[in-house]
């Protein structure tokens, strides 16, 4: 009976899971394509977020091409940590110095050569860098949190305001949502599939829901010329 | 001849006891009664409607205002001829109350000697308009919104205006049209309702503003 | 560690991380909305306040001009009057020797001056005609004394159409006209003034145009007029507009408010 039970939630698990992951790549191609079309009107640290989002849909939908054709995909997981590491760090550098704060560019060049050893010594091309994409999670979400305390010190309109906060507040959710199977990424790999798919399903879910809202605030933000002033100067 | 009978409205009793005064220094004039405020005024009239023949009217009176005076008398046709005697000497004042009704309109600072022989043309003519009044008519056209429908005077009609306008009373004219004074009095009343004037100084400056007489100002003092 | 439970333990922090950062995000998006709603009812009680203020002065000014123009009359021209009264008594009197006299013509000219200047006085303060007569033929009353002078010519169209009822309203739009005029005539160098009424629905529309040099808004004595008639207008329940002419030189200014009901 047990085996049974789990036999159906095996495959009930598996189809919601497959059809969610088509729904984060799509979404996350028009995201890319979305921001290439308009890339004109993105300036500062929108540049640099529109990479990140191009750069996000093209190993998404890489990892996911790969898993179908049967390939090995962990050492997309590798590039992408140092190239979205490299991203985040000029985003959260130009939006800091937006506000007046220092930037943090000094930690570029250090964080690349730490991901970089780790990657070759420690955790190899075949196996989930976990501890390069925790900490990078990790000090995501602390500048995050850090740059909406002095958000909401700024004498900013809502609306330029919270337009800054949804696209932040997307990278500060899917980073959150990235940390415990990330660290546990690893282990969960080894685990009976079933008992995987729930963690990646939950976190498929999350990303799904940040990406449609991320869309529905780029779209309406590309469309709206004037409001590309208020919300873009200072 | 009886004197003239003269009724003083005034809010100030000073002036009223002072032109008093200076009106009774001549022998053809009296002043039979005052009043302080047009209430009180038009009730004394009204007792005893034919105990003046001109008023010396203010305009600024308590309870009742100079204006709401000369509009009653107009209006129930009092054979009071009224002299707006005022401080607001001003334009748009002059040609409004005469248009109204009023007979005549000095300044109260006007010299007395000018203010009672206003009151005898007055008497004798039931107008009184100076050179000032003239041009002012003379300059502007005069606005008034009875002046539209107006209807067309007769022949006859025009004779009598023209007439009345050189100052001829109503037996005169009747003498020089061969007519009795009765009907001119009927011409006259009818050229009043046509025109919708009030009175005759109201039928000279529709005259004058219909060029049915020519402006003469020499005759006008 | 069993597989389940750690499983179990993933999924429950993550539901907890998500929550809470959900709430960071909510928390910030909450105070920012109260912060700024605090800020804009701040803003629009302090620029009521200066409305406020604004109006009344323009309203205590009126009752001040009335009353001024009202004693003047009252306290000031009537006794000249008795004055000039009692001159002439003095005249007629016997006993006058020639010096006599030429005093009293001497004082008789100085009062005669001074009862026209209070006149005047009173007159600018407060226009008799309006008050009495009304604001149609106010107006026309204030046309003519301006064509009389032959420098310009003022037209009055349908001026029947502007029925108020309110003895203020009827005042400050007189105001306003009268300052336009003064403006106008001081600074315009124009020659064909133009003031026309409107109806529609539920406003009046007076349009006033000239044909001179136009506005200009950085002549700073031509500014304080105009803001002036700008709020005469607010009190009139309406607002106004300042614009210079397309087809030809001059400037226009329309004035636009609701009917009474």
């Amino acid at each position: 009976m047990d085996l049974f039970l789990k036999n159906i939630i095996r495959y009930q698990v598996h189809d919601i899971f497959r059809i969610i992951v088509w729904g984060v790549v799509g979404l996350s191609v028009l995201l890319a394509g979305l921001t290439i079309i308009r890339f004109k009107a993105f300036s500062g640290y929108l540049r640099y977020y529109g990479l990140w989002i191009i750069n996000s849909a093209f190993m998404e939908t890489a990892a996911k091409l790969l898993v179908d054709l049967d390939y090995q995909n962990l050492f997309l997981f590798h590039i992408n940590a140092v190239i979205e590491y490299t991203l985040l760090v000029l985003i959260f550098d130009h939006l800091l110095k937006d506000i007046g704060q220092k930037g943090i560019h000094f930690i570029l060049f250090p964080g690349i050569a730490a991901i970089l050893l780790n990657s070759i010594f420690a955790q190899t091309p075949h196996t989930f860098n976990s501890y390069s994409l925790t900490l990078i999670s990790l000090a995501t979400v602390l500048v995050c949190v850090y740059y909406f305390f002095l958000l909401s010190d700024m004498s900013w309109t809502l609306d330029k305001k919270m337009f800054q906060a949804i696209l932040i507040g997307a990278i500060f959710i899917l980073h959150i949502s990235s940390l415990l199977p990330i660290l546990f990424g690893n282990h969960l790999v080894l685990m009976d599939l079933n008992e995987q798919y729930i963690v990646w399903l939950l976190r498929a879910c999350i990303v799904l829901v940040v990406k449609i809202i991320l869309f529905y605030t780029l779209l309406s933000y590309v469309f709206t010329e004037d409001l590309q002033d208020t919300h873009y100067e200072r | 001849m009886s004197k003239i009978k003269i009724a003083i409205a005034d809010d100030q009793l000073l002036f009223i006891q002072g032109l008093k005064m200076i009106l009774e220094q001549d022998p053809t004039l009296e002043v039979s009664f005052f009043a302080q405020n047009g209430k009180v005024f038009l009730e004394k009239l009204m007792a005893q409607p034919d105990m003046a023949d001109i008023v010396l009217l203010d305009l600024e009176m308590p309870v009742m205002d100079g204006v709401k005076v000369l509009m009653e008398i107009i209006a129930n046709n009092y054979p009071i001829k009224v002299i707006i005697l005022t401080s607001h000497y001003n334009d748009g004042m002059i040609i409004k109350l005469l248009d109204e009704g009023a007979a005549g309109f000095l300044a109260k600072n006007e010299d007395p000697d000018v203010v009672i022989e206003t009151i005898r043309q007055v008497h004798q003519k039931s107008f009184y308009i100076n050179n000032y009044i003239l041009q002012l008519i003379r300059n502007r056209r005069l606005f008034a919104k009875k002046r539209t429908t107006q209807q067309e005077l007769t022949k006859r009609e025009s004779e009598i205006l023209t007439l009345i306008c050189e100052e001829k009373t109503n037996k005169e004219i009747a003498d020089m049209l061969y007519l009795s004074a009765r009907t001119v009095e009927g011409h006259r009343q009818n050229i009043l309702e046509k025109t919708g004037c009030k009175n005759t100084v109201g039928l000279v400056i529709y005259a004058i503003e219909h060029h049915i007489i020519d402006i003469n100002i020499s005759r006008y003092h | 560690m069993k597989d389940s439970t750690v499983v179990v333990f993933i999924v429950v922090s993550m539901v907890i991380l998500l929550i809470i950062s959900l709430s960071v995000l909510w928390f910030f998006y909450h105070t920012q909305n109260k912060i700024i709603k605090l800020k804009l009812k701040e803003q629009a009680a302090k620029i009521e306040y200066h409305k406020n203020l604004l109006l009344n002065t323009i309203k205590t000014q009126e009752n001040e001009r009335a009353r001024i123009a009202g004693d003047l009359h009252d306290d000031v021209a009537s006794k000249l009057n008795v004055v000039h009264l009692n001159i002439h008594l003095l005249k007629k009197l016997s006993g006058n020797t020639p010096e006599h006299a030429k005093i009293i013509d001497h004082i008789e000219t100085s009062l005669n001056e001074s009862i026209h200047r209070t006149r005047v006085i009173s007159h600018e303060l407060m226009p008799q005609v309006l008050k009495k007569f009304g604001f149609h033929y106010a107006l026309h009353e204030l046309a003519q004394s301006i064509n009389v002078t032959g420098s310009f010519h003022l037209f009055v169209k349908d001026s029947h159409l502007c029925e108020i009822s309110d003895d203020f309203k009827i005042l400050h739009l007189f105001r306003i006209i009268q300052e336009l005029l003064s403006n106008t005539i001081k600074y315009a160098r124009a020659q064909y003034i133009n003031i026309k009424f409107e109806k529609t629905v539920d406003h009046i529309i007076m349009t006033y145009q000239d044909d001179g040099i136009g506005f200009d808004a950085e002549k700073s004595s031509e500014g304080l007029g105009l803001y002036n008639i700008k709020t005469r207008s607010e009190l009139l329940g309406g607002d106004v507009t300042f614009k210079n002419s397309e087809e030809q030189t001059g400037s226009i200014c329309i004035v636009k408010f609701k009917k009474d009901e």
